[in-house]
């Protein structure tokens, strides 16, 4: 055995072209989405304009009881939102599977096609679906199912319906992906093995289908918590979320480094919801042997 | 088995809740009625008036461009970056990880803006690009979470097959990791492409004079409420993209480029020229290599006849290119985050052009440019934002009452309809009611009834204005933004609402019923202004379409179709007498008296924002 | 290339994974045209040695040459060895025959001559008519056959084999054993084949090497592996030998308890007073006795299992000597001196019959 057989080698050549593939949206990224948030930061701890000093004031005011209520709010409706969204989508995923190939492909292709529409037109035909002579309650009267016309608009229900309305098909694109990748005998031997539905789908359809279940969840929750054009026209007088409070800042207000501060809160808020995403959806590592 | 059923009916259901919106939309578009507030019988003419509108096929265009072109570049940025970071375990995942989920968490207007000044800093142009670059950024998150998704458990042993047969990197990634990605790669693109076609804020505030894109220009429509040429336009823009998507996903790739390209190549169309130098018309002299080829305009929509373009096209050789906006705010901040250079002209109400001449965004009107000046009613020279005309001119102005469904409110008679009262008075309140979704409007009506200005300061009167509304609110159906107030007068949801004059009147022509009062206690009077911006492209050409629409034929074409009411008295003569002999557009002396118009309140913009928050929120 | 010249060196190849070495430092070589079996349990490191040779890791130390050359910098695509997955790794998309010629297209080999061999190949395989279906359209042997097509027809001068046969019903893998050498021989391309199970490795292989825990505890040929083990894990791995520890009395003699010692000849004189020692013999070498008085170990009967033409029985030592794993396997003719549960039996085995492994318990560890 010759000393040149015991040399230490050097890393695989693998790991330079995880760089090169990685290198272009990186840039990119960097470019366009890092640096204008850098100036957003510089923004919120600005004294008045950029360049002219640094302050943590803004960050003071932003923790105001009022505005911290707003963000509260919105979160509140976000999980909701979700919530619902997910509870709608599995049962449509799971009969999804039960189609013929090529009617799968037609139904998929049919529940996405609505999040193509522009939302500001599919909010304002909610509302001419839900408003006290709108269509629903016309037909609810109709049908003798009530006497006078229902409130359906203009309150939180109906920012909700028209949140899951425009949202529900970014859950349902990542479930169907992870339900279709999944191994069905697992279902089958949970069953042979006496368990009843609900207990099959909670040890073993919900763990199984985990990755799909929280990337649809984070499609949809954090779109949600920015949302503001859905509050506005279908919600009530009290249903101001953040975005709102931010868009007015920048634009009502003009005042930057308040809308700045706020912004980065929110942004604080994500990322912690975002954090714990990621831990549970770690990938597990390459086995050796 | 029932459970199989319990699926299946789930999955109608589902398919129903979100079909019944696209369903009224469509029925919507064939409605005969100019507001989508009630039925009125079925027509195909907004289609008609549609394809006729260059506007729109311009907007069409510039939304399948950019949402092609953004598509297609995040989604193979995205696809690389997910095959880095799974397949070949690129070092630094944490914080690739993070720089995937941001972009997905900041707030729209945020980045919109943000994103706008570093264009400016930069120095890089405004236009389609702008927009297509600022959508990737956000699109390419989109893309990597969906292709990871099944990057995560897709099985290595595959990929080492590839290699072991011989296949290089690149053949592996052609002959197996793609095509065997390519249903995730299409969720993708799919997703990245609803997001792009659906985005308002980032494109609003990256775009480039005359690269509107749908949904700018149905957002900004806004204003007069989403009217059936609007439900037509998004039902045309549905089609498209449906077809789109079928036609790639039938399409062999190579056949894919070709429509692609086209879409790309359609360009402007140049015009032969044949006018004659100096060109003389609506009472000035215009040399014709003076003006420029375009003239940049930024307005609310539906507030120009489009005949008027036509017109001034055809004397002048002027093509105008319309953007719009959908609010003075957005006005002001794009103007203030860098957008000033890219309009010639744009149209600001009183209190933002106090705000832009404070920022000094504007620039003086050349008078002798502008000799119609003299058409102006005498009133209208010396507002107190802009006296003596120096760097604005009056556009339309109009005033903001109250809207009333004289057959919908009980007690009618009892007390004064032309009150305040009927809405800040429990007692006196006829009927269900909305208020403007405007802070300074609406904070403004509760400060006139309790007898201050509109423009009041003081905290002590702002507090108590404050308290009348929260008080105000319970009884509230919502505060209704832009011009929902008046569809739901229209459709009877509500009995009284708070509106802008001449949107109460267009309700008025489809429905007798409804009336419109000033309240004697005062209301604001507003007054929208035709202005230059600093850094225009073309003053001049700016300077002779402002003369153009002073001229008074054409000025009170321009109220004929706008139902406001015109600064310019010489148009008066020309006005539809229906028009000028309706106090509701064109209120006497004594009305006039108590009108006030609104002005920036500097500092206590603060006090204001915070009032409104607390009321919008519950608090 | 010159007969008798290394195909595979292995020269001091180590490889970790954090503070796990899953492959220690080892040392062999593989010739042109031979078949060695790998044998193992699971988690010896066989897996990961297979990666290091096909090239898809890297080893932190020692060399791998092939043909004589260092094959560290030399990717897996361009390495003359083929793999055959142990999930068979077929590319869903492609089909049977797009599959097998997936290597030839890589390379560029022109269609006309990739479409014959890809033919000859299915043919080896007798799998022709299945070349335009899917993968997912043919049953699990089917797919393992183009999965040994798809390798063998680049013509390599190696090809490594994971697992081929664990995924097979019981009676499939005899057939495929037979079709794995007789494509082996007809090739005359090495094969290097891993698995868990001894029977499989003993019968197909020219040479196997047992490991264990990233090291070689033997190579050679199947019979000197079974016959002269090395080591007791050896020993009981290949086999299933029963270990005995003693200790050595005198020259030629084994104490394996208080009263009984056994004759083992050929044992040389002990180096140290009482050396202890293991001695190892297969189930088959046992023969049973009957009764308490006479030679041979006393036991008694556990269970007797009857397999069709052999009897296994479980014995347990009654007296003076002791069995590791605590019970001695006894396999016997059917029909020879039937006994049943509970008896009291004395066993008896043929001095030669003794496998002497030195050492005692420490055999074989570190």
């Amino acid at each position: 055995m010759n000393s040149s057989d015991e040399r230490r080698v050097k890393a695989p050549p693998a790991a330079l072209s995880g760089g090169v593939y990685v290198t272009p949206a990186v840039l990119y990224l960097v470019l366009l989405f890092a640096l204008p948030l850098a100036i957003v930061a510089g923004y919120s701890f600005a004294d008045g304009d950029l360049g002219g000093g640094l302050t943590l004031e803004n960050y003071a005011r932003a923790f105001d009881p009022l505005y911290v209520g707003v963000l509260l709010r919105s979160a509140w409706l976000a999980l909701a939102t979700t919530l619902l969204a997910l509870l709608i989508s599995y049962p449509c995923v799971l009969a999804l599977r039960t189609l013929s190939p090529t009617r799968r492909i037609l139904t998929l292709a049919l529940l996405v096609v609505p999040s193509w529409l522009n939302l500001l037109v599919k909010n304002y035909a909610w509302i001419i679906l839900l408003r006290r002579e709108g269509v629903l309650n016309s037909l609810l009267q109709g049908m003798g199912l009530t006497d006078t016309p229902l409130p359906l608009l203009f309150n939180e229900g109906a920012v909700l319906v028209g949140l899951v309305h425009t949202y529900l098909p970014f859950m349902i694109l990542p479930l169907y992906a992870a339900v279709d990748r999944m191994d069905w005998s697992l279902v089958e031997a949970a069953r042979d093995l006496g368990a009843g539905r609900w207990r099959t789908f909670r040890h073993v359809l919900l763990p199984q289908t985990r990755v799909g279940v929280l990337v649809g969840s984070a499609l949809v929750f954090i779109p949600t918590l920015g949302a503001f054009v859905t509050p506005d026209l279908l919600g009530g007088p009290t249903s101001l979320m953040i975005a709102n409070v931010i868009e007015s800042q920048v634009l009502q207000a003009r005042d930057w480094p308040m809308a700045a501060a706020l912004s980065m809160l929110l942004v604080a808020l994500v990322l912690l919801a975002t954090g714990l995403l990621h831990r549970v959806t770690r990938p597990y590592p390459a086995a050796a042997e | 088995m029932k459970a199989l059923h319990a699926g299946r009916f789930v999955l109608l259901s589902t398919l129903l809740f979100l079909y019944a919106p696209i369903g009224v939309l469509v029925l919507y578009s064939f409605n005969a009625s100019r507001f989508g507030a009630r039925w009125t019988g079925f027509t195909g003419e907004w289609y008609a008036r549609l394809l006729e509108s260059p506007e729109t096929i311009a907007a069409l265009w510039n939304t399948l461009i950019v949402s092609t072109a953004s598509t297609l570049l995040a989604t193979v940025l995205g696809t690389l970056l997910a095959i880095g970071m799974h397949v070949h375990r690129a070092r630094g995942r944490p914080f690739l990880e993070l720089l995937i989920y941001l972009p997905v968490i900041v707030p729209d207007i945020v980045m919109g803006v943000a994103t706008l000044a570093l264009y400016v800093t930069a120095g890089f142009p405004l236009g389609r690009a702008s927009i297509i670059l600022a959508h990737v950024a956000f699109q390419i998150s989109f893309v990597t979470l969906v292709v990871r998704g099944r990057l995560q458990d897709f099985p290595a042993a595959m990929l080492d097959a590839a290699r072991d047969l011989g296949a290089s990197q690149w053949q592996t990634l052609r002959y197996v990791l793609l095509p065997l990605l390519r249903p995730a790669i299409v969720a993708g693109a799919l997703v990245a492409f609803a997001l792009s076609i659906d985005d308002f804020v980032i494109t609003y505030f990256t775009a480039g004079a005359g690269a509107s894109t749908m949904s700018i220009r149905i957002y900004s429509m806004i204003k007069r409420g989403v009217t059936p040429d609007v439900n037509a336009l998004s039902t045309l823009l549905l089609v498209a993209t449906v077809l789109l998507l079928v036609g790639a996903l039938r399409a062999r790739r190579g056949a894919l480029i070709a429509p692609v390209l086209l879409l790309l190549l359609v360009g402007c169309t140049g015009r032969p020229d044949d006018r004659p130098p100096s060109i003389e018309a609506y009472g000035a002299t215009v040399e014709r290599d003076s003006l420029a080829s375009r003239l940049h305009l930024f307005i609310w929509p539906d507030y120009l006849d489009p005949q008027l373009v036509r017109e001034f096209r055809d004397a002048y050789g002027v093509d105008v290119v319309i953007d719009y906006y959908d609010n003075n705010e957005a006005l002001i901040a794009k103007l203030q985050a860098g957008g000033v250079g890219q309009y010639d002209l744009v149209v600001a109400s009183d209190y933002a052009v106090e705000v832009l001449r404070e920022s000094e965004l504007l620039q003086r009107i050349d008078h002798e440019r502008v000799p119609n000046l003299s058409n102006l009613d005498p009133r209208f020279r010396d507002l107190p934002f802009d006296p003596g005309n120096e760097y604005t001119v009056p556009y339309q102005w109009g005033t903001s009452g109250l809207g009333i469904r004289s057959d919908l409110i009980d007690g009618a008679g009892t007390s004064p309809l032309d009150s305040w009262r009927i809405v800040f008075e429990p007692g006196a309140q006829p009927g269900p009611l909305v208020m403007m979704a405007d802070a300074r409007e609406t904070i403004g009506a509760a400060l006139m009834y309790l007898g201050y200005s509109a423009n009041s300061t003081d905290p002590a009167q702002l507090s108590a204005a404050e308290e009348l509304l929260l008080r105000q609110r319970p009884r509230l159906v919502t505060y209704a933004p832009f011009a929902n107030g008046r569809d739901l007068l229209l459709s009877g949801d509500v009995a009284v609402a708070h509106n802008y004059s001449g949107d109460v009147l267009m309700a008025r022509d489809e429905m007798e019923t409804i009336r419109y009062v000033i309240p004697r206690e005062g209301a604001i009077l507003w007054t929208d202004n035709l202005a230059i911006p600093r850094g225009a492209p073309s003053s001049y050409t700016a300077a002779t379409f402002i003369n153009f629409l002073l001229d008074a034929e054409v000025g009170a074409r321009l109220s004929n179709f706008t139902r406001y009411a015109s600064p310019n008295e010489a148009a008066l003569a020309h006005i539809d007498p229906e028009l000028r002999n309706d106090p509701a557009v064109y209120p006497d002396s004594a009305v006039l008296e108590r009108l006030e118009v609104l002005r920036d309140v500097g500092e206590a913009r603060a006090l204001y924002d915070r009032i409104w928050t607390r009321l919008r929120s519950g608090g | 290339m010159a007969a008798g010249e290394t195909l595979l060196e292995l020269n001091g190849v180590t490889k970790r994974y954090g503070a796990v070495v899953a492959v220690d430092g080892i040392s062999a070589s593989l010739h042109p045209g031979e078949y060695l079996c790998l044998l193992g349990p699971s988690g010896c490191g066989k897996t990961t040695l297979l990666r290091l040779i096909a090239g898809f890791e890297v080893p932190d130390g020692g060399v791998v040459r092939l043909h004589g050359r260092d094959m560290t910098s030399v990717p897996p695509e361009r390495r003359d060895v083929n793999v055959v997955f142990q999930n068979y790794a077929l590319f869903p998309h492609l089909t049977v025959a797009e599959n097998v010629g997936f290597g030839l297209r890589m390379k560029g080999v022109p269609r006309a001559e990739a479409r014959e061999r890809v033919t000859d190949a299915l043919r080896q395989v007798r799998l022709e008519r299945e070349a335009n279906r899917l993968p997912r359209q043919i049953s699990g042997g089917q797919q393992q056959r183009v999965a040994l097509a798809r390798a063998l027809v680049n013509r390599p001068a190696l090809l490594l084999l994971d697992e081929p046969l664990s995924a097979l019903d019981p009676e499939l893998r005899q057939q495929v054993q037979d079709e794995l050498r007789r494509v082996q021989r007809e090739t005359g391309i090495a094969f290097l084949h891993i698995t868990h199970d001894q029977d499989e490795a003993l019968s197909l292989a020219d040479r196997v090497a047992v490991m264990r825990s990233g090291r070689f505890e033997q190579i050679g040929t199947p019979r000197e592996v079974y016959a002269a083990p090395a080591s007791r894990f050896v020993a009981s791995f290949v086999g299933g030998a029963n270990l005995l520890e003693g200790r050595v009395a005198g020259e030629g003699w084994v104490e394996l308890g208080s009263e009984t010692s056994v004759h083992v000849p050929g044992l040389g004189a002990p180096a140290d007073p009482a050396e202890p020692i293991t001695l190892a013999v297969r189930p088959e070498a046992v023969r049973l006795a009957n009764g308490d008085s006479g030679e041979g170990l006393p036991g008694r009967i556990i269970r007797a299992a009857f397999r069709g033409s052999e009897v296994e029985y479980s014995i347990e030592a009654t007296s003076g000597w002791n069995v590791s794993g605590g019970l001695l396997r006894a396999l016997v003719p059917a029909g020879v001196g039937a006994a049943a549960e509970g008896d009291t039996v004395r066993l008896e085995i043929a001095p030669t019959d003794w496998v002497v492994i030195r050492g005692g318990t420490t055999n074989g560890a570190g």
